[in-house]
């Protein structure tokens, strides 16, 4: 299944994290759309295997970053909406200052690369 | 014909044995439902949709040993203590093994086991409630020995035992025959319930053994003297 433009399995899991809390920091949020939004702005190349993304919103749950609470979807379903917490929003704040960090020194090695 | 309803229901079944459990379950569910709903949206038949949507959750047992790793609230963590130290199999553990239900002990060997060790018991017990107990309350009359009442709580007990033995068995027969036809939980339980049941019966006939013995060195001197 392997494919060049597939991302590696290790940086689709570390990039959960900051991706999920970025994402409920626009606003409350569910599981399938959660997903949906990712693989749309990825242009569907960050394609996470769908269930595990429950298990990571659990734990960010339990560390404190995030709550939850049970509301009703358009058909009238239980649906489980997840929001950030002022913990949350701090540790994404981490999350994009070492994101930029790695990003900064690998496109600067790349310029490198090029004079 | 492809029905969503049977095809959750018998999802929902399998994830239940692999060890994911109440709200995540539902969770799954909804998600499982938008997806098919979704995809069926873009003209995907019903069943291909399911099985894509499946496919896409992951494999059960990875995801269930995902839903382990968040931990559990203090409270789970006591109680599972608790159910690894009474022998109560685990379904996390089990399930990171990927042994599954084999892990329960096998129907057969837990009533067997029950059996052998609650027959020489019940034997004592039978044996002792025909030949022993009523010379043993003549001889007591006899020698003018009045029961204490813990004595004669403990006697009565075993007498209404004794006399109601067919109802008790049948009726212990049918919550068994209940449980087992009606419970999923109860194959968990099933070695531990025995297990206290029999140690209980066995210590029951023990101090029954015991009471009956005190009141033979107690009633025998005092007869002597009645003479």
């Amino acid at each position: 299944m392997y494919s060049g433009s597939m991302i590696r399995k290790e940086l689709v899991a570390a990039s959960a994290e900051p991706l999920i809390l970025s994402l409920l920091a626009k606003g409350e949020s569910y599981g399938y759309a959660i997903i949906q939004e990712v693989k749309a702005r990825s242009g569907g190349k960050l394609n996470w295997t769908d269930g595990m993304l429950y298990p990571v919103l659990h734990r960010l749950e339990r560390r404190g970053l995030i709550k939850s609470r049970w509301g009703e979807s358009e058909t009238g379903r239980k649906r489980k909406y997840y929001s950030l917490k002022k913990e949350g929003k701090a540790a994404m704040a981490q999350h994009h200052e070492h994101w930029t960090l790695i990003h900064g020194v690998l496109s600067g090695l790349k310029k490198e690369q090029y004079v | 014909m492809f029905n969503l309803e049977t095809a959750i229901a018998e999802w929902r079944t399998q994830m239940l044995a692999a060890g994911i459990q109440s709200p995540a379950l539902e969770e799954l569910e909804n998600h499982l439902r938008e997806d098919v709903a979704e995809q069926a949206h873009c003209g995907i038949a019903p069943e291909t949709a399911f099985t894509i949507a499946v496919q896409q959750l992951g494999r059960t047992e990875l995801l269930q040993a995902e839903f382990a790793k968040v931990g559990g609230t203090a409270f789970e963590k006591i109680k599972q203590l608790f159910c690894t130290l009474a022998g109560i199999p685990n379904p996390q553990l089990v399930t990171n093994m990927n042994t599954s239900l084999h892990k329960f002990e096998p129907r057969w060997a837990t009533y067997l086991k029950s059996t052998v060790f609650v027959l020489p018991a019940l034997g004592l017990w039978l044996a002792c409630c025909v030949f022993v107990l009523p010379k043993l309350k003549e001889i007591c009359s006899a020698a003018g020995l009045t029961f204490p009442t813990a004595v004669r709580a403990a006697l009565t007990g075993s007498d209404l035992v004794k006399n109601n033995f067919i109802l008790l068995a049948l009726g212990a027969s049918a919550i068994l025959i209940l449980l087992e036809w009606r419970s999923h939980r109860w194959a968990r339980y099933r070695r531990l319930v025995f297990g206290v049941l029999v140690f209980g019966l066995n210590s029951a006939v023990l101090v029954l053994f015991a009471i009956l013995l005190v009141l033979a060195c107690i009633a025998a001197p005092m007869l002597l003297h009645a003479k």
